[in-house]
């Protein structure tokens, strides 16, 4: 953890480019107030007293000023911007376990049917399409060529509301056009896993054992076998975390989704290393987490490793 | 003194459709099973012996389909049934004991509730709670302790699985129990108890067992009947007594041959010379011929008939054929 804060802080340092320079670019700043900013960011002084700082601060949770919106880090980062991230991703991600794991299990069950064959062409078509591509093709159809769905935003831009639901309604139809294409881009991967690992399940001998007693289909499908298909998945989208942060900046750069992906790739392009590290720092704790939620969903799933 | 039927297959026909060719896996086989009696079903691996059992259940897997033929179970021809008809029958009137059961239990659910849910879906109790004490006696029976029954698959050893696999094919009181090759996967001293058990159950229940077994000193042990078969056909069959003191078809005496004697010590089955053969090409006449020792010019070009000595007592070789049909 902490060999990878050090780590981050260089490399972050050593990316081309000059914080300041675009700063001043872009508000015309006079000399003497660009050095007092300089000054207050510590930014004169040598690299490593400017690390020493850093950790210091980040052990009192001080994650340091962001160059960009000149306000605490932490309050960049625990925003709006974080709430409308996690609803887009829980959204997209949820939706897309569901379907691509429903799907996996049925397809697997009809194995070689034209059905199963189809849903996985469809699939591996979806897992290799890139998702900024699946993002633009969406907006050209969806919001451009058709005005079903907005462009760009969360909400529609200087609109009044009568109550709470007609936000949330505005809401949900920018959120639409984003989480498709993060579900669609995960359903083929999801599918594929889920699909696999029910073909292994289905032949184990508990599934034959399971018919054999008569139970309806039914329940030999969803209760016997998809059950004990579901490990693999879990893990897998507990692995993921890295690849489902890469989805989120290109999606919401492409949506115009105010949220922490868009803001990892503002603050690249700005420079903004203070929020970048912020954002990395996150990273690695939600990663982290997930691991921690992916062992206690694997105890609750399989009886074996319960302690 | 007339016995009740349980069990009566004829001329059943058991193809698997594979891209190489057609597997007759099992080919006009029939097969009687009378209420109380444990019948053994004896034949080299890949014999068709599971494919048969299979048949029984109504879950041949594909590419496999009961091709024609006929399967009575208490008057009831389950080839002609409907799937909801034969869901309903299944566990009901005719339970598996699978080959390898030891992995016939899920491993994410209580032992107690794949039993429960037997009878669930069976309609024989509404609610899970009601099951619990039927378990429990089931335990009883089979030599578990009934706390067990809240245990997971793997916090029992190999023989205590089962055990409650047994429990698990007495649930709803069936006719008939398929055992395949029960014990295969446990060690010899855990194969003596679990037999042990089968065969105490069935003394306290009533209920018939088809054994499938290479384990021919168990046979001669346990068994009231025995079939003999070879390459997807019946060869011969007869109570105990007549197959081990006096096996007719030349197949049998080869594989009782291997075993030195019956209450000596256990031993493998010793192959006989030669291999079975291909089921999707056999060999024209017997199919035993080409391995036979005492085979005749007819014996590679027309099939044997079938000659009986009496009810359920019959060889399927031309050296027992009158002189005049062997032409
Ligand atoms: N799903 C299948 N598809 C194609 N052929 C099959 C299939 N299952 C079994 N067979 C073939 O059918 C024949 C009979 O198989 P079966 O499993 O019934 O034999 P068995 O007597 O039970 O053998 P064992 O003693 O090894 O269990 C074998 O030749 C086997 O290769
Ligand atoms: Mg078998």
């Amino acid at each position: 953890m902490f060999l990878f804060i050090t780590i981050m802080f260089f490399i972050f340092r050593l990316m081309p480019g000059n914080p300041i320079g675009l700063i001043l670019e872009q508000y015309n700043l006079t000399p003497e107030a660009a050095q007092r900013l300089i000054h207050l960011w510590g930014l004169d002084k040598p690299v490593w007293q400017q690390y020493l700082i850093y950790i210091k601060n980040l052990l009192k949770g001080d994650m340091g000023i962001s160059y960009v919106y000149n306000a605490p880090v932490s309050s960049v980062i625990f925003s709006r911007k974080l709430l409308n991230t996690l609803a887009l991703l829980i959204s997209a991600h949820g939706m897309a376990l569901l379907i691509g794991m429903i799907l996996g299990v049925w397809a697997a069950w009809r194995r070689g049917t034209p059905i199963d064959i189809g849903t996985l062409v469809t699939a591996l078509v979806l897992y290799t399409i890139p998702v900024f591509w699946l993002g633009l093709m969406l907006l050209m159809m969806f919001a451009v060529h058709v005005h079903w769905f907005p462009l760009s935003g969360t909400i529609t831009p200087a609109r009044s509301y009568k109550d709470i639901l007609q936000y949330i309604g505005d809401y949900l139809w920018h959120l639409t056009l984003p989480m498709i294409s993060i579900t669609l881009i995960r359903l083929g991967g999801d599918f594929l896993i889920m699909r696999n690992t029910m073909i292994n399940v289905v032949r184990e001998d508990y599934i034959t054992t399971a018919i054999a007693k008569g139970l309806p289909e039914k329940i030999v499908v969803w209760k016997h076998a998809a059950r004990n298909a579901l490990l693999p998945i879990v893990t897998m989208a507990g692995l993921d975390m890295a690849f489902v942060v890469s989805g989120a900046v290109l999606t919401e750069t492409v949506f115009g989704w105010d949220g922490i992906g868009k803001l990892t790739y503002e603050a690249a392009i700005n420079r903004d290393y203070p929020v970048l590290q912020g954002l990395f720092f996150i990273l690695v704790v939600v990663v982290l987490l997930a691991n921690f939620l992916t062992d206690l969903m694997y105890a609750y799933l399989d009886p074996r490793v319960r302690y | 003194m007339p016995r009740k039927e349980v069990l009566r297959i004829e001329k059943l026909k058991t193809h698997y459709y594979t891209l190489g060719g057609i597997v007759k896996a099992v080919d006009g086989v029939d097969l009687r099973v009378y209420k109380g009696e444990l019948v053994a079903l004896v034949g080299e691996s890949g014999c068709g012996k599971s494919t048969l059992a299979f048949s029984i259940m109504g879950m041949v897997p594909p590419p496999g389909r009961i091709v024609s033929g006929k399967i009575y179970l208490s008057d009831i021809n389950l080839v002609e049934l409907s799937d909801e008809e034969l869901r309903k029958i299944r566990w009901s009137k005719v339970s598996m004991v699978f080959q390898g059961a030891m992995n016939s239990l899920n491993p994410v659910m209580k032992v107690g509730d794949q039993i429960i849910e037997a009878m669930l879906y069976h309609d024989v109790i509404s609610r899970p709670e009601e099951g619990r004490s039927t378990v429990k006696h089931l335990f009883e029976l089979v030599g578990l302790d009934p706390n067990r029954i809240d245990s997971y698959p793997h916090e029992l050893s190999g023989g205590m699985k089962q055990r409650v696999v047994i429990a698990m094919a007495m649930a709803l009181n069936p006719d008939l129990i398929i055992a395949d090759e029960p014990t295969t996967a446990l060690d010899v001293t855990t194969q003596a108890k679990i037999m042990e058990v089968l065969k105490d159950v069935q003394k306290k229940t009533g209920v018939s067992i088809l054994l499938i077994t290479h384990d021919l000193p168990l046979v001669a042990e346990v068994s009231d009947r025995v079939y003999i078969m070879y390459a997807g056909k019946i060869v011969e069959t007869g109570d105990v007594f007549t197959i081990f003191k006096s096996p007719r078809h030349p197949y049998t005496q080869g594989l009782i041959g291997a075993v030195p004697s019956i209450r000596g010590p256990k031993k493998k089955l010793v192959a006989l010379p030669g291999e079975p053969p291909d089921l999707r090409f056999p060999p024209p006449g017997c199919r035993f011929h080409p391995r036979c020792s005492k085979a005749m010019d007819i014996c590679g070009k027309k099939e044997p008939p079938r000659i009986e000595f009496g009810p359920d007592d019959f060889v399927s070789c031309w050296l027992f054929a009158k002189e005049g049909e062997r032409k």
